[in-house]
């Protein structure tokens, strides 16, 4: 195998002009946002909602996709669930961290607390701390590392919407869902282009991920072949 | 077996909600003083309890706290500024590690295909 | 010679088998069980010293300190059971046995519950020495009793899970309390409210408490079920 066959470049085109496209969304945003209607009640704080929400679905996404690429990896042993398992793992971690400090900032001005236990906000530091550990066992987990990194996403997917449920006898001060699909027309357009920028922003991303763990297979694959034809020692 | 307990057990969880699971609606319950000592069949303190009373008394989970302190006085904008500013570095940074990691493996991955490729002609000349 | 003929035992047999043996092997060697139930002594007292000289701490904290002590003393005993078994290779050898793994499974979650209800014996009576704990009625304590229960079972289920596949890693005693700890916050957060419910005492309270022993009931069921499936993937080697 020669150098140029066994290299791949870290995106395909399509993959740059997306990661362009939403540079662009995100740069373009913000303008939006700034014309956007103030909301009465929170004031300017509020418009931290534009990139809180999106981020934080996209962290929800991203569990979600880990938990069915583990659940597959497990019970049918395909390597490259698990690749995108491992891949989504990384990107709840960092759309929840994002969450989790856009979303404190804002609760100072319109709570008066950084943090409060709600069931929203536990929620999502608890997958938050799962996918961290998800990746801390994958890393030195050993060799059944990635099992049990695989067992912890299916946990931890399956774990969130039990503290979820918990809504009906535990207290709530966060805005509910319904204020997305209730919103005000003039905050509509900067709402919806922050989603898109963000969900175009997590496929590249994901893609991005993706050729990385493979990269590592191939790697990996590559190292066992120069083993057995005696170039490295053990 | 493990089919025949999982459907046992999943069975158990679909008839939680038929045993009243939501029977208590989230409202504004009785403080503590209004309480009679009538309700002799339920398990009420001993008088040589220690005090069990908190603070602002009883506050039932369902209950929101009150959480209706906006701050007038505080600017909003370094907080948005921050929040966005966090968002971008975060997205940023990862991007910019990501792309790091897979130059550097694509390097080495380069340089072992290499020496894998120069062995296999060495060893067919 | 004739007892390895005939058909294999059934799973309830199994099952009893296997929690036997843990409790035998307990029994014989005892240090497991006195180390953590000396631990968890341990953990209240210094509780008790973290609240010196000031009011007796509220029944929020009791609550919470009952818990905490529970679920510290408890990953203590299952780390090191579970140690013992990965240097004797008990393990690998139940795994190759014609075993169900459900009744290997249970019998890991059991043997579990059973000394985690052991350490229930010394931090409630602990509490209620050194905090004042006082409980209430029958009522009451038999409520306790079921969240202490359905508590240690949660604990327990995900803690047999993981506690079984972690192989030979080389931060595994780390690794099992990070695995471990995220996933049973439900646990922690009910037994913790609702004890909190049945600390306080009033009708209301008690009725709060109720409903955080049904969520734990649930939880219980999906956590036991998400191990029954996971335990043979995360088991089998690599």
């Amino acid at each position: 195998m020669t150098p140029k066959e066994a290299s791949r470049p870290t995106l395909s085109i399509t993959m740059w002009a997306m990661l362009a496209l939403s540079i662009a969304g995100m740069l373009i945003a913000p303008q939006l946002i700034m014309r956007a209607p103030t909301e009465p009640t929170m004031g300017f704080v509020q418009r931290i909602f534009y990139f809180h929400v999106p981020c934080a679905w996209l962290a929800m996404l991203g569990a979600f996709v880990a938990g069915i690429g583990s659940a597959v990896y497990l019970f049918k042993g395909s390597e490259r669930a698990e690749q995108i398992a491992a891949a989504a793992a990384e990107l709840t971690v960092l759309f929840g961290l994002c969450v989790i400090v856009s979303g404190p900032l804002w609760a100072r001005k319109a709570w008066g607390v950084f943090w409060q236990w709600d069931v929203r906000l536990t929620t999502t530091a608890l997958l938050w701390i799962i996918f961290v550990a998800y990746l801390f066992a994958r890393r030195y987990g050993g060799p059944g590392g990635r099992r049990l990194s695989a067992g912890l996403a299916l946990f931890g997917a399956a774990d969130v919407p039990m503290i979820y449920i918990s809504v009906s006898i535990w207290r709530t001060i966060h805005p509910k869902t319904s204020v997305v699909p209730s919103l005000d027309p003039g905050m509509r357009p900067a709402f919806w282009l922050s989603m898109l920028t963000f969900t175009v922003l997590f496929v590249v991303l994901m893609q991005m991920r993706l050729r990385l763990e493979q990269a590592r297979a191939r790697y990996s694959s590559l190292y066992l072949q120069a083993q057995d034809a005696g170039l490295i020692d053990d | 077996m493990t089919a025949r307990l999982c459907g046992g057990l999943l069975a158990g969880l679909l008839l939680l909600p038929t045993l009243g699971y939501a029977d208590i609606p989230p409202q504004a319950l009785p403080s503590r003083a209004a309480v009679a000592p009538t309700a002799a069949t339920t398990p009420a303190a001993t008088p040589s309890a220690a005090p069990k009373a908190d603070a602002e008394g009883f506050v039932p989970d369902s209950r929101p706290p009150n959480m209706t302190n906006v701050e007038e006085g505080m600017p909003a904008a370094p907080l948005v500024a921050g929040a966005y500013g966090f968002i971008w570095l975060a997205v940023l940074v990862f991007v910019a590690y990501t792309a790091k990691r897979a130059a550097n493996l694509e390097g080495e991955i380069a340089h072992l295909a290499e020496r894998i490729g120069s062995a296999e002609a060495a060893s067919k000349s | 010679m004739s007892s390895f003929v005939g058909p294999p035992p059934s799973f309830f047999r199994q099952l009893a088998m296997l929690l036997w043996k843990d409790v035998k092997v307990e029994l014989r060697a005892g240090e497991m069980v006195y180390a953590t139930l000396l631990f968890s002594g341990i953990i209240v007292l210094l509780f008790s010293f973290a609240f010196l000289g000031g009011t007796p701490p509220t029944v929020e904290v009791m609550a919470g300190v009952l818990w905490v002590a529970l679920s510290l003393s408890g990953m203590l005993g299952i780390s090191r059971s579970f140690e013992r078994e990965r240097e004797a290779d008990t393990l690998r050898a139940l795994l190759l046995a014609p075993v169900e793994r459900s009744a290997l499974y249970l019998s890991k979650l059991l043997s579990i519950s059973l000394l985690m209800l052991l350490v229930c014996c010394v931090v409630v009576p602990g509490l209620c020495l050194l905090f004042q704990m006082s409980v209430g009625g029958p009522g009451a304590w038999l409520r306790l009793l079921g969240l202490l229960t359905l508590g240690i079972l949660g604990f327990a289920a995900v803690a047999a899970l993981f506690g079984a596949s972690l192989g030979r890693a080389r931060v595994r005693e780390v690794l099992l309390p990070l695995l471990v700890y995220p996933l049973v916050v439900p646990v922690l957060l009910a037994g913790a409210r609702g004890t909190y419910g049945i600390l306080y005492g009033t009708p209301e309270s008690l009725a709060d408490a109720t409903r955080w022993l049904k969520f734990l009931l649930a939880f219980d069921c999906m956590a036991i079920i998400g191990g029954l499936w996971l335990f043979e993937p995360l088991c089998a080697t690599e």
